[in-house]
């Protein structure tokens, strides 16, 4: 039995949930601190999760609790200056989303992560949900032929209160460039670019707008379109339309898949049969495919595998990888693409 | 005395800022910034200054705190996910513990909860008290339940570390203008027509003026310092009675309700957590209802002494449940 590897946290909010359930559970990994400023945030998250420690300092924990890998959980604000120092006290490191404010700061990181000859990762996690994975496969086959134009829907209203909307208190990504708008973009950027060839961003296009009110948000509405090589993206985001949802239409030479994250199907159109007959049968099985969904979706609420069951996939792999058993899950490649997307969407931004 | 209440404009908050005020005490109300003053009524009134303020940050509302007598600790997130119900009552209240070691108050009266009980370890019949358990198994609860756990060790804790003069006041369910008890009932069947369980199990309430008489008092006595006491009213009603009541005052449109044995509902929940273990290790997320923990919580029949909360408080409901029903009927009357 090999020694699992030593993890911390740092940032024990709501999102550590999501890292301490893994890690609480995996034989991979041995929770060895966790650390917030909160005495009771640091206190539960140890006792609820079973970490051997809980700590006020983030140099104390990297120096008495030694962890090979922490994951970074603090507000965007805090994300350079903790991985920065968890690189450089020797740890890899598993950051939230946005992973830095722009490109140039992520590049600032992973210099550091390439000199202390550490991994560097940003939790992406939507990649390795069921759909996603099950549209990369129907793209790798070939079955869509050559993607050409992926469009990222979010519906959600985040503007009448919660995480983001609350008139009280400020939101941890307020100070982003997008508003609340902009702790969901890299979740858009990463999932749309997931599905296209790599190629050059260009003419971009991004509106962003405030019909709340609510300045604690920044933004509630983002409509954005850019081309990437041949494909175009359309990354849109609406705190007002209904219903709420979370969805990807990728549309290639030969057919298309649509998906989304919240309500999970799957539904593909491609050529099924000649002629005439394709649409039918493609009807008759997406008909199937959708009743097989909802079935699917009351026993993932019930049994409450839920929009991050992608998490423990993506951080099973990254501790694998750590251990040398797997490649790393996410390249650095796919993390600074998804930013570059950002910056021209934020530094393209007619505001209205 | 001069009081800091935090919620100070919540429903149990606004009772508690006037009969302070009517017994004769200053308030230092802190508000959340988005309040609007002009909706709440004794804002301007002689002895109540307003703090702005969201205990989830700490800031300049701690300033407020200089030279009360003591804290009336009302405020607490009632729903949400368990962490945004964890930031409002447990990380609210750890800011506020340090402010309040800052200014040097050390009074504080803490509005805790009936729901803080372990109601599977008492039989049926059985009188919940002071003296009752603690719930022992907080994750097959509510969130509600586990940071109001969380909230009151802490505030143990700080009492013990610090020595603090703490009392700990748990409230039945407290019901008033804006807000009544729901008589049972656990699932709308039709639209008038709702499946009520339970229907003899006595009511663990209280009317919000008569509550907010027991929070005050408990600042004013010395004797109720290191102590927990619950605060439920005299005579309580069963779900019937208490259904029965409303009627009485003149709420006329409550539907009717099909009644359900608590004992069918129980054995129907450990059925379905039986199962839930068996096929899917206990992973599987029901209706509260059909939840073994949170189903006892709220139907278990029980019986609910306040001797404790009148002795040493020299509490005495003002309002028996007629005449609070009536007042909740004219407070919501246009």
């Amino acid at each position: 039995m090999r020694t699992p590897v030593r993890a911390a946290v740092v940032g024990c909010g709501a999102i550590s949930k999501e890292h301490l359930s893994f890690l609480a559970d995996s034989p991979l990994v041995d929770l060895v601190g966790v650390c917030d400023l909160s005495e009771a945030s640091r206190n539960f998250a140890a006792e609820r999760y079973g970490a051997r420690g809980a700590y006020d300092d983030l140099a104390r924990m990297l120096t008495e609790a030694r962890p090979e890998v922490v994951h970074v959980l603090t507000p965007p604000k805090a994300h350079r200056s903790m991985t920065i120092a968890c690189l450089e006290g020797g740890a890899h490191v598993v950051c939230e989303k946005p992973i830095a404010h722009d490109v140039a700061e992520f590049d600032e990181m992973l210099a550091v992560a390439n000199r202390c000859g550490r991994m560097l990762i940003e939790s992406q996690n939507l990649r390795f949900n069921d759909a996603c994975v099950e549209i990369r496969d129907l793209i790798s086959r070939g079955e869509l032929g050559e993607v050409l134009d992926v469009e990222v829907r979010i519906a959600l209203d985040i503007a009448s209160g919660g995480k983001f909307g609350d008139t009280n208190l400020p939101s941890p990504v307020a100070d982003l460039a997008g508003g609340a708008i902009h702790d969901f973009l890299p979740h858009m950027a990463y999932g749309a670019l997931q599905f296209v060839p790599d190629g050059t961003i260009d003419n971009v296009h991004a509106v962003w707008r405030n019909l709340s009110g609510n300045e604690n948000v920044g933004f509630d509405e983002l409509d954005a379109i850019c081309t990437v090589g041949d494909a175009r993206l359309a990354l849109r985001f609406s705190s007002v339309l209904e219903p709420q949802g979370f969805r990807f239409y990728v549309r290639g030479t030969r057919g298309q898949a649509e998906t989304d994250v919240y309500q999970p199907y799957v539904r593909v159109e491609v050529p099924r049969a000649r002629g005439p007959l394709s649409p039918l049968a493609n009807q008759a099985q997406n008909g199937v495919s959708l009743l097989r969904s909802s079935v699917k979706g009351l026993r993932d609420k019930v049994l409450q595998h839920g929009t991050y069951h992608g998490m423990p996939r993506m951080l099973e792999q990254f501790y694998r990888s750590v251990r040398g058993d797997a490649v790393c899950p996410i390249r650095p490649v796919d993390i600074r693409r998804p930013l570059e997307l950002v910056d021209a969407i934020v530094q393209g931004a007619v505001i209205r | 005395m001069k009081l800091f209440v935090t919620g100070a404009n919540g429903f149990v908050g606004t009772a508690v800022v006037e009969c302070a005020l009517s017994r004769g005490h200053e308030v230092v109300a802190m508000m959340r910034p988005s309040t609007k003053l002009d909706q709440v009524g004794w804002a301007k009134a002689p002895g109540v200054t307003v703090v702005r303020g969201d205990l989830r940050r700490r800031g300049d509302w701690e300033t407020g705190l200089t030279g009360c007598d003591a804290v009336l600790h009302l405020a607490a997130a009632g729903s949400g996910d368990f962490y945004t119900q964890f930031a409002a009552t447990v990380i609210g209240t750890e800011h506020l513990l340090a402010a309040m070691l800052s200014a040097g108050t050390m009074r504080l009266v803490h509005i805790s909860s009936f729901s803080l009980y372990d109601y599977r370890a008492i039989r049926d019949g059985d009188p919940l008290d002071e003296a009752s358990p603690l719930e022992a198994r907080p994750h097959e609860r509510d969130e509600y339940l586990q940071t109001k756990l969380l909230q009151e060790e802490m505030i143990r804790r700080f009492e013990r570390e610090h020595g603090a003069g703490v009392t700990i006041l748990r409230p039945g369910a407290i019901y008033g203008p804006g807000k009544l008890w729901n008589a049972g009932r656990a699932l709308r069947l039709t639209g008038s027509v709702w499946l009520a369980f339970g229907r003899s199990s006595i009511q663990k309430i209280t009317y919000v003026e008569n509550c907010a008489e027991a929070v005050v008092l408990a600042a004013e006595r010395d004797e109720a310092i290191g102590r927990t006491l619950n605060i439920v009213d005299d005579d309580l009603p069963t779900q019937r009675e208490y259904e029965r009541a409303m009627r009485r005052a003149g709420f006329d449109d409550l539907g009717r309700t099909v009644s359900v044995p608590v004992q069918l509902v129980r054995a129907v929940a450990n059925s379905l957590a039986a199962i839930n273990r068996w096929r899917f290790d206990g992973r599987a997320k029901l209706p509260s209802f059909v939840v073994p923990a949170k189903m006892e919580s709220q139907y278990r029949p029980l019986r609910y002494p306040n001797t404790a909360a009148k002795r040493v408080l020299g509490w005495q409901p003002r309002y028996a449940l007629d005449e609070a029903l009536r007042r909740t009927k004219d407070a919501e009357r246009p």
